[in-house]
């Protein structure tokens, strides 16, 4: 029972199928399991620490002014700075553990690291904040270990609807489907259809 | 078949044939007002951010020279978004308060900061616009950026007229109306037409 709720949890909160963040990075990643479960693996990685780290930043040196307009518009230099510290920090780590790998690996440290994905991800966790705007800005407060278990569940997120788009990508880009929507149109129908059905549960 | 300039406008279309910058299209372009200001902070963003990178000295690390590509972007983004508000500020509120059906959030407030860290400039620049001449490459990122503007307004104008039954504001004699094609998942169903209409007009080789 806990597992089903946990599953509907992830659905019904996905990044994919709920805001269309990170489809392209997904369809890239579809195209073989391996490339999927390193790119996801990677993505749940950067995206939880990124959550640790920008938190942090707006909490503790207190850079909560930046939720509230027109501040909120440096957001995503900040965002920015936070991603490439760690996209530096995860190659070098790569590069010292895996150095025979590293020259396959560091694709995917990019294309898991830039992307709407990670950076929707952190500004999903401060959103709260901009609803609240002027008023509560003051009760924002820090927890790094929810920071982390929201960033680490978007990533696991992204897992899931990689792994449900290639469950059926072979299906999808088979010559049954009509030359005009086998691929990428039958893939983004696909999703739709599953899209409509999460909205239907939320 | 060799490549040309402005293949990126309709043949090799960002969105359509190449499935780029996905997300901002399928939640923010629900009605054609939004799809224009969209595609202009699109425009703006990344004309600039690729054209300044370009001058980034080549023999920089391949990794700093995204992580330069990406807070470029984030800078140019400021400017963008003060200058979509000063255009028209209704319609740049309109985006920002872009809902989601079901949620009480606004989606709309995190997908013009999104367009900064768009696959134009953190991979297509790095894979296609750099390894072209300047003068080519310029004709290129006008191209598919151009392209890029076209896919999201009829995004905006299909959608508009099925979910609300008008175009930019303007009403049109619809029989039904299906306000589903505004929520994020009628956006991927009318991407995916659109892409397999896109198909049917330019085929691949070996279609």
């Amino acid at each position: 029972m806990w597992l089903i709720s946990a599953m509907i949890s992830l659905l019904t909160t996905n990044l994919i199928f709920v805001r269309a963040l990170g489809t392209s990075t997904m369809m890239a990643a579809a195209k073989n399991r391996s490339n999927l479960a390193v790119l996801a693996v990677l993505m749940a990685v950067i995206s939880t620490l990124a959550c640790l780290v920008s938190g942090g930043l707006l909490s503790l040196l207190h850079l909560d002014v930046m939720l509230v307009h027109p501040w909120s518009l440096g957001l995503p230099l900040l965002y920015t700075a936070v991603i490439s510290l760690l996209y530096v920090l995860v190659l070098l780590v790569l590069y010292t553990a895996f150095r025979k790998r590293f020259g396959v690996l560091k694709k995917y440290v990019h294309l898991s690291a830039f992307n709407c994905a990670v950076m929707g991800t952190l500004y999903l966790m401060a959103e709260p904040a901009f609803l609240q705007e002027g008023e509560t800005l003051a009760a924002v407060h820090y927890d790094p270990l929810g920071a982390m278990w929201f960033g680490l569940q978007q990533g696991m997120g992204f897992l899931l609807a990689a792994l449900m788009l290639s469950a059926v990508r072979k299906r999808l880009y088979d010559d049954e489907v009509p030359a005009a929507f086998r691929g990428f149109p039958a893939v983004m129908v696909y999703i739709g259809l599953l899209s409509m059905a999460i909205f239907a549960i939320r | 078949m060799k490549r040309n300039s402005t293949d990126g406008f309709l043949r090799r279309n960002a969105v359509l044939s190449l499935g780029m910058v996905i997300a901002p299209i399928v939640v923010c372009c629900d009605t054609l007002p939004k799809a224009v200001l969209l595609s202009l902070a699109f425009s703006c963003i990344t004309i600039t951010t690729v054209f300044i990178g370009s001058f980034y000295p080549r023999r920089l690390v391949y990794a700093v020279r995204v992580v330069l590509y990406a807070l470029t972007a984030a800078v140019v983004f400021i400017p963008t978004s003060l200058l979509c508000e000063y255009f028209s500020p209704s319609i740049y509120a309109a985006l920002e308060q872009t809902l989601i059906p079901g949620s009480m959030d606004m989606a709309g407030v995190m997908y013009l900061p999104l367009l900064s860290v768009n696959s134009f400039i953190v991979l297509h620049s790095e894979l296609y616009f750099y390894r072209q001449k300047k003068g080519q490459m310029f004709i290129s990122l006008v191209s598919h950026t151009a392209g890029f503007c076209l896919a999201a307004c009829l995004m905006g104008c299909i959608r508009e007229i099925l979910a609300y039954g008008s175009i930019w504001g303007h009403v049109v004699d619809m029989p039904l109306l299906m306000q589903g094609f505004s929520a994020p998942w009628g956006g991927f169903i009318v991407l995916g037409i659109l892409c397999a209409l896109h198909r049917v007009i330019f085929p691949k080789k070996g279609d």
